[in-house]
């Protein structure tokens, strides 16, 4: 009786939820999403450098995304980020912001399927950091061309914010690579052995 | 096929970020070109670009033009970049080059800058009741 209605419990949780992901896969996503928001509102490099948050932004995405490998989790998070985002009233974008966080979730989600999920392999892991930063980037200048601030604001010291972007999020893959090999091998035992004693 | 992938990614990466670099440098050096950018630069170094839409924005505030009427004071220009302690400026076009000396009263009152998109920036000077006009300036040179 006790197996059955544990059975039934998680078959709901694995069942399609929205996306072609269960809601453990949404909930797990929602946690990343949050993560990104409050590092953006905590954490504070004194680097000086344009894009630095990309180490711990993509960083973070790459690991929700090696740890949620299907289509739509990377839209979850960016979602759940950056609705967070405009709560917490991060940026200068206002209600624009949104689309700063949500762009690098969205090709996430193109992008790694692309790459086969091989989210362990640093190279991998740093192409794609770097692409979902540069889409932040192209994300704010979008932004600033809807709210009509001058074109020369966006264009000045542009290739260096880009080549900043681009290293920031390759360096954000990286680290994430490194975790995903530690914590990939101990999550995939853990369901595995969860399964088993389900079914 | 998984190496092919990478390399076509590295070469993505570095192509936009190449890119980036070049509608930078293609719209500061076509805009001081024909006049649409203003570079403000000192012995040192260049301190800022400022474009015609820069200048409309800073005229939105009616205290910037009050003095002038039609444009922006030359020394509102120039505070709204940060310059400071120069004694004279080199105003060039592509043609010419004119240096007048710093006066705080000039400055403010009948020396200023305007942007219109069929003379682009230019810079208005007027002497007693004479205005000398220069169009199409691309550089303010400042001289400590």
């Amino acid at each position: 009786m006790y197996e059955k209605a544990q059975y039934n419990v998680n078959n709901a949780y694995n069942q399609s939820y929205i996306l072609n992901l269960s809601l453990a896969d949404v909930l797990k996503s929602s946690i990343f999403g949050t993560l990104i928001a409050i590092a953006q509102s905590v954490l504070h490099f004194p680097l000086h450098l344009p894009g630095h948050s990309s180490i711990y932004w993509m960083g973070i995405l790459l690991v929700g995304k090696a740890l949620i490998p299907r289509f739509g989790s990377g839209i979850i998070m960016g979602i759940i980020s950056g609705t967070l985002a405009i709560f917490f009233g991060l940026g200068k974008e206002g209600i624009f912001v949104f689309v700063k966080y949500f762009a690098p979730g969205l090709l996430i989600d193109v992008l790694v399927p692309f790459f086969g999920y091989k989210l362990n392999s640093f190279v991998i892991a740093g192409i794609c950091g770097a692409f979902i930063s540069l889409s932040k980037l192209g994300a704010s200048i979008l932004i600033g061309m809807i709210l009509k601030v001058p074109l020369l604001f966006l264009t000045i010291g542009l290739g260096y914010v880009a080549f900043f972007h681009a290293i920031f999020g390759a360096i954000g893959g990286i680290l994430a690579a490194l975790i995903i090999r530690r914590l990939k091998p101990i999550i995939d035992k853990t369901s595995l052995s969860k399964n088993e004693s389900l079914y | 096929m998984k190496d092919k992938k990478v390399i076509i990614s590295i070469l993505l990466i570095i192509l936009i970020v190449s890119s980036a670099y070049s509608i930078e440098r293609y719209i500061k050096e076509n805009g001081t070109a024909k006049g649409e950018i203003l570079e403000i630069s000192d012995d040192q170094q260049t301190i800022a670009y400022i474009s015609g839409d820069i200048i409309m924005k800073l005229l939105e505030n009616d205290d910037l033009k009050k003095h002038t009427g039609d444009g922006l004071s030359l020394n509102s220009l120039l505070n709204s970049v940060g310059a400071y302690n120069y004694t004279k400026i080199e105003i060039k076009n592509r043609n010419s080059t004119l240096i007048i000396p710093f006066s705080a009263t000039d400055f403010d009152k009948n020396y200023y800058i305007k942007y219109t998109s069929t003379n682009n920036m230019t810079v208005v000077l007027k002497n007693n009741g004479k205005c000398t006009t220069i169009e199409n300036i691309s550089n303010i040179h400042l001289i400590k």
